[in-house]
């Protein structure tokens, strides 16, 4: 009986006491992220057709930077340039980057083949916020303090003043349609070859006064994204992003993720939405990916940081998406103004 | 503690957490009688998280930054009844049956106020049961020993949560035979389930399987009293979700033995 109790006490230790009969839903796992650091303060991020290799501007550091995407991320090529590039836009065929300055009143134009400068051009707008290829003459370009925007035709340096409000900027290229995301609605433009001219169809307002964090259109399915806060502090924060039919400006869908949307990015053939949060989760910060038709989350992918406007891109063939990151471990430098900068990071979707 | 791996794989610990944890014990053993002696663990413990928050984690410091946690004072004080009795003719086998008590504060605050989770706290807020067996066998010079301990959660504490079963198993090889040295290896294999959130809601990044390669060297001072330093390493791990490791711990002790009336 006595050799019986270590036996018994085995058994005991064997039962199922130490198993794990249950385990948390998990919608994703950790990796190593893949990371290209830039410590820059990246105001605008644009990607080549063939996904080939991204276009950053540097805030900061008054530059263009070229990113090879097509293997190891690498910079390719660094062009210097006026105060504070602020916006970017690509041309159809890809030839040529249009460049908005925030710090003067400038336009400049970058050859994507040789990666150097074309052209610049004056404008008379000052504190620019957005630039768009209307087609490949004209660009849109916006100012947060001059009461109008303006185009340019960059055959010939002309501008004209457009009966256009400010905000930031979305284009339909195919039907010659531009979009504004002022801080209380959405506007749509129609060109007549020479002048936009405000569309009878306007979104009904926000409903409060906002900041603007970014504004896409999405050809596929007609819609366009604008990811708002409210310039109020004393309100409650804005949890969605928002979207609208391109046809009628009617209310599309917004999609939930808890804090101001900072960025977003639609997937070409318009059924899969990225969004960037302003806020982190318990657990991290995510990139949280909606299904376009049910307006419900069907992804998250784990982001090394915190998330930033316009920093959300995905590449044509839907394979990989590109985000700017602040990792707050990271601020470690004690260089004046520097303790804001982004880093590179590519998912695989 | 400040590796961080995924299952068996390590991970980036991209906001920087890390774990400080250290205890101060004194362990109290009164014989009864030859076979019967009484044991007593009293942990003094200090625990101090520390990590970079990204926006929005914490609404208390909204903007993220870094972010400090810490606990200390007396841990949940074990107390274990042991009986020694020999099997097979030579074979020592010391069986314990004690508790684990529920003294240790669970309540710690954070600077805001708010109370920082379980795993940071002292106590664990509950009484369990805790078990062991432990037998020995000299071998030529050595002295091989191995011996299984088990704490069995009993419930949830007052604030919901349930830690969740531990069994350790350890095999030791010691070296005692120098009257000024001794030292010894030990290969020990804890397994821990998940832990549960009130209502039952099961945790993220709790539980799993790690075993561990400890080396020990110790002197003897007086007859009466030695000291130990031992060091412990991991050789597997592999954890439920992400969890915080150590790349080592180190240990020192000593034993003093008080003369018998």
């Amino acid at each position: 009986m006595k050799n019986l109790f270590p036996l018994l006490f085995c058994f005991f230790m064997s039962c199922s006491l130490y198993q794990d009969t249950e385990s948390p839903k998990i919608y994703f796992e950790y990796s190593d992220f893949d990371i290209l650091n830039l410590g820059r303060t990246i105001s605008d991020i644009i990607i080549s057709n063939n996904g080939q290799n991204l276009f950053l501007s540097d805030y900061n550091n008054n530059s263009l930077l070229n990113i090879d995407v097509s293997d190891q991320l690498k910079i390719l090529g660094e062009i210097s340039m006026g105060s504070h590039p602020i916006a970017l836009d690509l041309n159809s065929d890809n030839s040529i980057i249009v460049i908005a300055l925030e710090g003067e009143s400038t336009i400049y134009t970058v050859g994507t083949q040789a990666f150097e400068i074309v052209n610049q051009y004056s404008i008379p707008l000052m504190n620019v916020n957005d630039i768009a290829f209307l087609n490949d003459s004209i660009v849109v370009i916006s100012s947060r303090t001059d009461p109008a925007c303006i185009s340019l035709n960059l055959n010939s340096s002309e501008y004209i003043s457009q009966s256009v409000l400010n905000g930031e900027l979305a284009m339909d290229q195919e039907n010659d349609i531009l979009y504004v995301a002022t801080s209380s609605s959405v506007k749509k433009y129609n060109w007549d070859g020479d002048r936009f001219a405000q569309d009878s169809n306007i979104s009904d307002p926000y409903g409060f006064v906002g900041d603007v964090h970014h504004f896409v259109f999405n050809a596929a399915n007609n819609t366009v994204f604008a990811c708002i806060s409210s310039s109020n502090d004393d309100e409650e924060n804005i949890q969605h992003i928002y979207s609208f039919s391109g046809s009628d400006m009617t209310f599309a869908g917004k999609y939930l993720i808890k804090s101001p949307g900072l960025a977003v990015a639609v997937s070409n053939n318009g059924e899969r939405v990225f969004t960037a949060p302003t806020d982190a989760d318990e657990i991290g910060v995510f990139i949280i990916e909606f299904d376009q038709e049910s307006k419900l989350e069907s992804h998250y992918y784990l982001s090394a940081g915190n998330l930033t406007d316009r920093g959300l891109i995905v590449d044509s063939n839907n394979e990989n998406l590109f985000i700017l990151v602040n990792i707050p471990g990271d601020d470690d430098s004690f260089e004046p103004y520097n303790d804001y900068s982004f880093d590179l990071q590519r998912i695989k979707l | 503690m400040d590796s961080p791996i995924y299952e068996t794989e390590p991970i980036p610990n991209y906001n920087k957490e890390r774990t400080i944890s250290s205890s101060f014990t004194i362990i109290t053993n009164y014989g009864v009688t030859n076979q019967f002696s009484l044991t007593g663990f009293i942990p003094i413990r200090y625990i101090l998280n520390e990590k970079v928050l990204f926006r929005g984690q914490n609404q208390n410091l909204y903007h993220g930054g870094k972010y400090f946690r810490e606990s200390y004072g007396l841990g949940d004080v074990v107390i274990q009844a042991r009986y020694q009795s020999t099997f097979f003719a030579h074979l020592p086998v010391v069986f314990g049956v004690g508790v684990k008590l529920s003294n240790g504060k669970i309540n710690k605050t954070d600077e805001f106020g708010e109370r920082i989770s379980d795993n940071l706290q002292v106590g664990t807020g509950t009484v369990d049961p805790v078990l062991s067996i432990y037998m020995s066998r000299d071998v030529w010079q050595f002295v091989a020993s191995g011996g299984i301990f088990t704490r069995i959660s009993n419930g949830e504490n007052i604030y919901g949560y349930r830690y969740g079963n531990e069994i350790q198993t350890l095999v030791n090889l010691d070296y005692i035979e120098n009257p000024l040295i001794f030292g010894g290896v030990q290969f020990s294999y804890l397994l821990t389930t998940r832990d549960y959130y009130e209502y039952g809601k099961v945790t993220r990044d709790r539980g799993g399987k790690s075993l561990f390669f400890t080396g020990k060297l110790g002197i003897r001072g007086t007859d009466r009293l030695d000291f130990e330093i031992t060091i412990q390493i991991p050789v597997y791990q592999n954890l439920n979700e992400s969890q915080l490791t150590s790349p080592f711990i180190l240990q020192f002790g000593s034993l003093f033995r008080f003369a018998s009336s």
